[in-house]
């Protein structure tokens, strides 16, 4: 996840529990441990002569005290081990952070420097016959809601028209990306995902690449998606669609 | 068309020796690359530090600072090839590393590396990732047996779909498509069941890891391994009137658009090379 500069909401924290916290944990959960744990500073104490002797029944803040004296301190039997990287005992792991947005997060603006694109965002769905429907005004950019949201695993699709039959759309520059231009996404929470234009595809819309273009992916990828020539003008559409995938910026 | 680009890591060491973060480069070519990502499941061991290094030279191309107990990062993008992967304690002064391995990265393959185990035994244990897209808007769903204090597990869906089956430690159960939205695993171990609530998404695959807490009980760290667009749209997408297009003939057009792709390819191979992507030397866990 990255956020831009301008927009940057604080950081999040992480209460890191340390070794220490850790051990107090465990000890509170097992008065075994503790038992263990107390001999075991004894021992240290006397190794390093300290006139500090820990007692059965300390306080919580003996027990601090105790894990911070000992340099490692025992975890349970069944996990003694060489003490290489060793934590105080078991721990709950930590709950999962993808990076991803919170549900119901929504795309909101996509800032395009490289073509001058900074536009908000609006909503698309597909018709009835499943063909994803573009926005329905010619400056605007939309986001597809059973795509992927910016920031989550999988392909994020934003659209948007190169023109009408009368001016140029918010994508008519669309062509001039350069791999490696820099795309942003800002979303509904505040942050900014941030994305680099990897390759480009300009395809016949009648073979139009579903898999590539929606198919599944082991990160978050963005993908922007116009009309390119050459013009039909028997049915008044460009022939091809032109397709920009961007990879995120970790 | 124009291909994928893939990144050759160059000359970091100066900014990992400076605890910087890492800037990758890469001059394009045409093979997919393959994704990686590790994780650390060893319920008493604490923080550690992973580092993914070329194996010719030694660059350092990925560093995790931190990563502590249930932490799995995103994939990392590669080059086929082989690497050296290794995971070190965090502790400030520490140099000793945990464990560490060859990982063979394959063009278009998911790989998750994991370290697992108790801390005395602590190993890294490689788990091939499924990232095709479930059938019909299913989710699709295994588990992996991680867990130190149950000799065997079980885990079924609210519904009654068996993920494991008495699996020993290690075990990695099949992908199975199941009905997606929140369910509560049941999660049996030696010593009973526990319950594990997971959301299991539409056109996403997901792997959910048996672990251990605090308290030597069972549970349940689910991943995502990749995710499609749901309710995919057919066809491409009607965005141009044609006020840009030339009325000359088709043939430039064709030639105008070829110059496009054309210098896209160029620049994939000239921007690429000054392409820079960063992982954060701080605390990264995905």
């Amino acid at each position: 996840m990255s956020r831009h500069p301008a927009l940057s909401s604080p950081g999040r924290h992480r209460a890191r529990r340390g070794p220490v916290g850790t051990a107090v944990r465990v000890l509170a959960h097992s008065p075994v441990l503790a038992a263990g744990v107390l001999v075991t500073v004894a021992v240290t104490a006397a190794a390093f002569d300290t006139t500090w002797q820990p007692v059965v029944g300390a306080s919580a803040l003996e027990f601090r005290l105790a894990a911070l004296s000992a340099p490692a301190a025992p975890p349970a039997p069944a996990m003694v081990s060489s003490g290489v990287g060793a934590a105080a005992g078991l721990q709950d792991p930590l709950p999962l952070d993808s990076g991803a947005p919170a549900a119901g997060v929504r795309p909101t603006r996509l800032v395009i420097p490289a073509i001058d694109v900074d536009v908000d965002l609006v909503s698309l769905q597909r018709d009835t016959a499943g063909v994803l429907l573009p926005p329905a005004d010619l400056d605007s950019a939309g986001w597809y809601t059973a795509s992927a949201v910016p920031g989550a695993v999988g392909p994020a699709v934003l659209a948007g028209h190169v023109d009408d039959t009368e001016t140029a759309g918010v994508f008519s520059r669309l062509h001039e990306l350069q791999p490696g231009d820099a795309i942003a996404v800002a979303l509904s929470d505040g942050s900014f995902r941030e994305y680099r234009a990897d390759r480009a595809i300009d395809v016949a819309k009648e073979d139009f690449p579903t898999e590539q273009v929606y198919g599944p992916t082991p990160n978050s990828q963005l993908r922007l998606i116009t009309c390119n020539g050459p013009y039909d003008y028997g049915v008044m559409h460009y022939s091809n669609n032109l397709v920009v995938f961007a990879e995120p910026v970790d | 068309m124009l291909h994928r680009s893939r990144t050759v890591r160059l000359g970091l060491l100066a900014a990992v020796a400076a605890g910087i973060a890492l800037v990758p480069m890469s001059p394009a070519t045409a093979a997919s690359p393959g994704y990686i990502r590790v994780g650390h499941l060893s319920p008493d061991t604490a923080a550690a530090d992973i580092t993914l290094s070329a194996l010719a030279g030694g660059q350092v191309l990925y560093s995790l600072t931190g990563v502590g107990y249930g932490g799995v990062s995103k994939y990392m993008t590669l080059d086929p090839g082989t690497y050296a992967l290794a995971m070190a304690p965090s502790e400030d002064g520490s140099n000793t590393p945990l464990v560490n391995a060859e990982v063979e990265v394959v063009a278009g393959g998911a790989e998750t590396i994991a370290a697992i185990g108790p801390n005395a035994s602590i190993r890294l244990t490689t788990i091939s990732d499924d990232l095709s897209a479930p059938a019909d808007d299913n989710a699709r769903v295994r588990a992996v047996q991680a867990s130190t204090t149950s000799d065997t597990v079980s885990v079924a869906t609210a519904d009654g779909t068996t993920l494991l089956d008495a699996a020993a430690f290690g075990e990695v159960g099949d992908y199975t498509d199941v009905t997606p939205g929140s369910t509560d695993l049941t999660l049996t171990g030696d010593d009973g069941d526990a319950s594990a609530s997971v959301d299991l998404e539409g056109g996403a695959s997901q792997t959910v890891f048996v672990l251990d807490n605090a308290d030597g009980k069972l549970t349940a760290l689910a991943v995502i391994d990749s995710a499609s667009v749901t309710e995919t749209p057919v066809g491409g997408v009607a965005t141009g009137g044609g006020a840009l297009a030339s009325s000359v003939q088709t043939g430039m057009q064709l030639a105008a658009v070829g110059t496009v792709v054309g210098v896209m390819l160029l620049g994939g191979v000239l921007a690429l090379a000054l392409r820079s992507r960063r992982l954060s030397p701080r605390r990264h866990r995905a």
